[in-house]
């Protein structure tokens, strides 16, 4: 199963992965699960987050085409949970360089069912390789039970409600018995990490002058 | 935390000015038994430069603290001819490590990244001459306003050493990183703190228990939540005080008399 993780600054090297993602971000989030949030002409669903480089963790399938993505983002930087869900952890802006925000988790609906839990991998295995003890995000109160059948069951830290229903804070905690677990779950073959960042670098015939 | 870190942190935050900043690199190096540690904020977040750039973009070194362009400051245990023979050989320009690091917040092994392109190649044969270790590892720091900063430490090793290393401690250089960028803004002068956002009553409760020797697992059962939602709060009542250590925290909120519930 094909990974990427790409940089929103990079975003535009890949511009049919990108619009998919954003155009099926669109179609899950605001027409399927009826939240309200913008879309642009193309039906591309971007918040002002998305203009703060994130990362996305993207599988796609053997074509190159999104089969799902998440958003990772530092809480040392501005949140979700931070800036709009602080009342679901007591008023507590969750800040930690050991821990990471995920949101706009999501997988497509033609998807097989490999596809959350290889996600899930992908994640947990670039934060245990970068340090990061935990993933935190908000979420509706019923995907946590989706999170669990993927492998990865998230501990509840703080519940509340939004115009979307009930919705919980989740803290996923990173070790390498979770990324073996996920891997095993979503079927992959023990060789297959890890998943490189794309990082552009510069072309060196400069420096030959 | 591991004990190498708590003994890194209590000598970060006791350093006076950042002319200790070099001093803390060579702590780490040598706590790490690696053979490089260099901590360089390529923008410490300002409009205005934070010193007076005497030579026009020039490099400068002052009380162990390298400048350059007005704006960066690095701390690094690398010899001063390799730091000048970088930028005059314009390595900036295409060192993948620094460009690769750009912007991002997951930290990078050198290992992953494509050294076959000739000039970097030919860079990563000088940096070798050099004394700088093939394998390294890079933790980038970004903040607001533009701040940006990268932590790396490197060694000439064997893969097999290499990955030992980080599979023990590279929780400790996340943290590091961190650390190490916060007590650098504080002494440019450009720390934001977040003293206009007071503590909340669960973070006030979390540090008062810890102040009083509870232990962290009894602390969390009196205040009914979970060990890991505990660590959440303290961790938030750590950064909102600019404290790099749990002790750290609860002195200074005492002293600011913030810990006493209302």
């Amino acid at each position: 199963m094909p990974f990427t993780m790409i940089h929103g600054d990079d975003l535009a090297a890949f511009p049919k992965l990108r619009d998919e993602m954003f155009r099926e971000r669109g179609s899950i989030f605001k027409d399927r699960l009826g939240w309200s949030l913008r879309t642009d002409a193309a039906g591309r669903e971007m918040d002002e987050y998305d203009g703060m480089n994130p990362l996305y963790n993207i599988v796609t399938d053997e074509a190159g085409r999104h089969l799902g993505s998440t958003r990772l983002m530092p809480t040392t930087g501005r949140t979700m949970i931070a800036d709009h869900f602080a009342e679901l952890t007591d008023g507590v802006p969750v800040s930690s360089a050991a821990i990471w925000e995920v949101t706009r988790f999501f997988v497509s609906p033609q998807a097989g069912r490999r596809a959350a839990p290889a996600l899930m991998w992908a994640g947990c295995d670039l934060a245990l390789r970068s340090g990061v003890d935990f993933y935190v995000g908000v979420t509706g109160a019923h995907m946590v039970r989706v999170f669990s059948a993927c492998g990865w069951t998230p501990e509840v830290i703080g519940r509340g409600t939004s115009a979307e229903g009930e919705i919980v804070a989740c803290l996923w905690e990173v070790s390498k018995a979770q990324v073996e677990a996920l891997r095993i779950r979503a079927a992959l073959p023990e060789e297959c990490g890890p998943v490189e960042i794309f990082r552009p670098a510069p072309a060196t015939a400069a420096l030959a002058a | 935390m591991s004990k190498a870190l708590d003994v890194i942190v209590e000598k970060l935050s006791s350093i006076p000015d950042l002319s200790g900043l070099g001093d803390v690199i060579e702590a780490i190096r040598a706590t790490y038994d690696v053979d490089h540690v260099y901590y360089y904020a390529v923008s410490l977040g300002l409009d205005t430069p934070v010193f007076e750039d005497t030579r026009g973009g020039g490099l400068t070194r002052d009380q162990g603290i390298w400048r350059r362009d007005g704006r960066s400051i690095g701390a690094l245990s690398y010899s001063a001819d390799w730091i000048h023979h970088y930028f005059e050989a314009k390595f900036d320009l295409i060192d993948p490590v620094l460009n690769g690091s750009l912007g991002s917040f997951a930290p990078l092994d050198w290992g992953l990244l494509d050294w076959s392109d000739p000039g970097r190649r030919r860079f990563f044969n000088e940096a070798g001459e050099h004394g700088i270790g093939n394998q390294g590892y890079t933790v980038p720091v970004r903040g607001p306003g533009g701040q940006f900063a990268i932590f790396t430490v490197n060694k000439a090793c064997a893969p097999a050493i290499w990955a030992k290393l980080l599979d023990d401690y590279r929780s400790d250089f996340m943290l590091l990183a961190h650390y190490t960028h916060q007590q650098a803004l504080r002494f440019a002068g450009t720390a934001r703190h977040d003293l206009a956002r007071p503590l909340s009553p669960r973070e006030k409760d979390a540090l008062r228990l810890l102040a009083e020797g509870v232990s962290r697992a009894r602390a969390a059962d009196r205040l009914g939540i979970s060990e890991n939602t505990f660590r959440v709060y303290v961790d938030s009542a750590r950064h909102k005080l600019g404290a790099l250590n749990v002790p750290h925290a609860i002195a200074l909120a005492a002293y600011r008399g913030v810990m006493t519930p209302q």
